[in-house]
């Protein structure tokens, strides 16, 4: 979900429509959908299960404001477990990689192997060698998180020029001020890239995860309010899923922004 | 650089990593066959997979092909309305000023929870494979594009400035081929994603495909199923983009030995 | 012959960024007859390329009046009868050396430009005819930027710009462009206007030599080039040439001498 083009038109055409609609653009797109909605779905009376009215989710929220927060929360923790387990070991397998050419070539043919099967062929052999529950979902998000993070960082980890690694070594720098002076901060943005993928890919496989392999959190609640007709519970989950995927990719985005300023111009 | 020194080190560590994965797939087939005895193992040795598919080739080919067409169909959707809408962003700002949030929004929207509402709109089928596989792929290909079409140097752009040309010609001469080795990352990201879209897409709303046996297995235990299937599953995946690789190396591999150095 | 071409009259720039105002220049005046050569010179930044791509109609003057054969840049353009040649080729790597100095033809429509000049003719002038079909990416710098000389004058222009063309080059390939581009200049006959931060190019080239001051650019002095034509690489080690040189470098240096004085 590197979402870095969108909204980032060259420096071209500022004027004043155009930060108008910049600022303004997507509250009213969005509010203009939610009024559209809204009368259509009064004016030729669609039935509820086909789509629901914007008021109906609103106050239907509130009856369902137990199941959905309870869901939203193990979701959210089984996803930062694995956005933890996975980033935390990817950066390590990272070093390893970066420093031992026998272990880049054992570690990585494999790893881009594996990368390579999508997510929903391996949930169920997870769920297989881990069994049903929390343990899998969160296997499943640290596995989705691994591989974006083992790339990007391994790749970040090289990504000092040459000359400066040369400059350093003329300085006689130790191995560690040349990873903490020089390795690292060129090592940051492949860093923070990687966990912009990853921190709404995490929620994405948890929910799947959740979907076969669990009875909490908000894709059992997909699966469940789905065999059960509750359409609107479908709508409010899709709703709020969104928007904690959503606020992780900007939270992410945030930190990246204030840790990263100095290396924009 | 000459061509020859440039192409000598992939070349071996290519044939390392082969090696190292044949290396891999042995250890595995002593290990499973040691350390994970019994009739219907969590972790069949390579060997029995390789037979079980031999076996079962005609259902697995019953149940790729579906998942099949609706990645294609929905990647090809997809990827054409990414592009036009890059155009037309790329075209008018402020089009994309007002709408960039919300494609941004839209991109938030999690693959597995909108399949329900799309199977009680189109019924179980086609249609809501189609439509995730295309969702998947429009967002890679857009900001492949997007970043593609922004990518034409100034002074380029300046030149056809002078020349008078038309926007249209502008960006069919200019543009889009600059844009295209970035449309082609954006593709060869979205071509797998297609396939996953798809396949979980055929968890809820479909009775054929790969993603339904896929279910089917897991309930029936059916383990050397499921295995098959991952495999499947996985060259399906590869399939799509080998299949990218090869049409942009027949599109645009003549350009300059600079350019395709890297990656 | 010196029936006028170019006429810069008052123009000034001032680029607005946010709050910033910045004035890259003020009030310049030059007339530049029908088919000579004349060169803009001053420190980097100052606003000399702003007063070239002024003519290219890439930026329009903040006041003052710009015309070409007595109409605006704009229209000058629209009639396809400016060159320009930027510092970078800008070659488009997917086409081979003919199609690239063709583009200018396909843009305009074959059958609307009657004065267009034939490729083959165009490659032999720039001592390409053996590369016909090579790609960009097979051509050394210099090679390319003929490339780019060919491509501006394939549409048989009035004006021919030339943004330091050959800036990312060697001393000694550029020395040899520009010998090089100075035939070509005197075969097509065309008012040409380099824009340039080495003084001996400048003297080598031009029949008249424009001195910027730093930003805001302006002109200084004017410095015309008495040398002979055809001009020759020997001529750049003959006590003239030096004169001109030192001449133009001392208007060229003055602003910041008497700063630090």
């Amino acid at each position: 979900m590197a979402m870095a083009e969108i909204g980032a038109p060259a420096a071209a055409s500022r004027s004043g429509a155009y930060r108008f609609a910049l600022r303004w653009g997507s509250p009213i797109f969005v509010l203009l959908i939610i009024l559209a909605w809204q009368a259509a779905t009064t004016l030729w009376q669609i039935p509820i299960y086909i789509l629901p009215k914007p008021t109906d989710l609103v106050t239907g929220f509130v009856r369902n404001a137990g199941m959905l927060s309870r869901g939203w929360g193990i979701t959210v923790l089984e996803a930062s477990a694995g956005f933890i387990i996975g980033n935390v070991v990817s950066i390590a397998v990272a070093f390893l990689v970066t420093w031992s050419p026998t272990a880049r070539a054992g570690i990585m043919p494999l790893a881009l192997a594996i990368k390579s099967v999508p997510m929903v062929a391996i949930t169920p052999l997870i769920t297989l060698m881990v069994g049903f529950g929390h343990s899998t979902v969160v296997t499943v998000a640290a596995v989705v998180c691994f591989f974006p993070t083992l790339v990007n960082v391994s790749r970040g980890l090289k990504a000092a020029p040459r000359s400066q690694v040369e400059l350093f070594r003329i300085l006689d720098a130790n191995p560690w001020q040349l990873f903490w002076k020089l390795r690292l901060p060129y090592a940051l943005p492949y860093l923070f890239t990687a966990l912009r993928i990853t921190a709404p890919a995490a929620i994405g496989g948890t929910m799947l995860a959740e979907y076969v392999a669990s009875n909490a959190g908000l894709g059992y609640l997909i699966q469940d309010s789905y065999t059960q007709f509750r359409f609107v519970l479908v709508w409010q989950v899709v709703i709020v899923a969104t928007l904690t995927t959503l606020a992780a990719y900007l939270t992410v985005a945030h930190f990246e922004r204030r840790l990263l300023a100095r290396h924009r111009k | 650089m000459s061509a020859a020194l440039t192409l000598a080190p992939p070349v071996s560590r290519r044939l390392k990593s082969l090696a190292a994965i044949l290396i891999l797939l042995a250890l595995w087939e002593v290990a499973a066959r040691l350390f994970v005895p019994g009739v219907n193992p969590i972790i069949p040795p390579p060997s029995v997979l390789v037979t079980y598919v031999a076996r079962h080739a005609g259902l697995l080919l019953i149940s790729v092909q579906p998942t099949i067409v609706a990645a294609i169909s929905g990647f090809c959707i997809g990827a054409s309305i990414s592009i036009v809408l890059a155009v037309i962003f790329v075209r008018f700002p402020t089009v994309e000023a007002a709408l960039a949030n919300s494609v941004v929004l839209l991109h938030a929207l999690p693959m597995l929870a909108i399949i329900p509402l799309l199977v009680i709109w189109f019924g179980i089928g086609y249609t809501p494979k189609i439509i995730i596989a295309a969702l998947a792929t429009f967002f890679p290909v857009l900001n492949g594009a997007l970043r593609g079409l922004r990518s034409s140097e100034r002074s380029t752009l300046e030149l056809m400035h002078i020349l008078d040309a038309h926007w249209l010609q502008t960006l069919t001469k200019v543009k889009i081929p600059f844009a295209l080795p970035y449309i082609f990352a954006g593709l060869k990201i979205a071509a797998p994603q297609a396939v996953l879209g798809a396949t979980v897409a055929e968890w809820i709303g479909s009775r054929s495909g790969l993603g339904s046996q896929i279910l089917i297995a897991l309930l029936n235990y059916d383990v050397p199923l499921l295995w098959a299937c991952m495999v499947a599953c996985a060259l399906l995946a590869a399939t799509g983009f080998c299949l990218i690789l090869l049409i942009e190396y027949l599109v645009i591999g003549r350009r300059s030995e600079p350019l395709r150095e890297e990656d | 012959m010196s029936d006028v071409s170019i006429v810069l009259e008052g123009v000034s720039k001032t680029f607005v960024d946010g709050a910033n105002r910045v004035h890259a220049v003020e009030r310049v005046d030059l007339a530049i007859a029908r088919g000579e050569f004349v060169a803009l010179i001053g420190p980097s930044g100052c606003g000399k390329s702003t007063v070239l791509r002024m003519l290219g109609d890439l930026e329009s003057p903040s006041t003052g009046s710009v015309t070409i054969d007595g109409v605006s840049p704009g229209e000058i353009r629209k009639r396809r009868q400016i060159g320009m040649v930027f510092q970078e080729a800008n070659l488009l790597p997917w086409r081979s050396v003919y199609d690239n100095i063709a583009l200018p033809l396909e843009i305009a429509g074959k059958s609307a430009v009657p004065g267009a000049r034939s490729i083959d003719d165009l490659l032999e002038l720039v001592g390409l005819k053996d590369f016909r079909d090579a790609l960009p990416w097979q051509l050394s710098g210099g090679m390319r930027q003929r490339v780019a000389i060919a491509r501006a004058l394939v549409l048989n222009p009035k004006v021919l710009l030339l943004d330091e063309p050959f800036g990312a080059l060697d001393e000694i390939t550029r020395n040899r462009l520009n010998i090089d581009l100075l035939k070509i200049w005197t075969e097509v006959g065309i008012t040409a206007v380099l824009v340039t931060h080495s003084i001996s190019e400048a003297v080598l080239m031009s029949d008249r030599i424009f001195v910027m001051s730093p930003r805001p650019a302006t002109i200084t002095t004017t410095i015309p080039v008495t040398l002979p034509r055809p001009r020759t690489a020997q001529m750049q080690r003959a006590p003239e040439f030096f004169d001109l040189v030192a001449r133009t470098g001392e208007a060229l240096y003055r602003p910041f001498e008497t700063e630090a004085a």
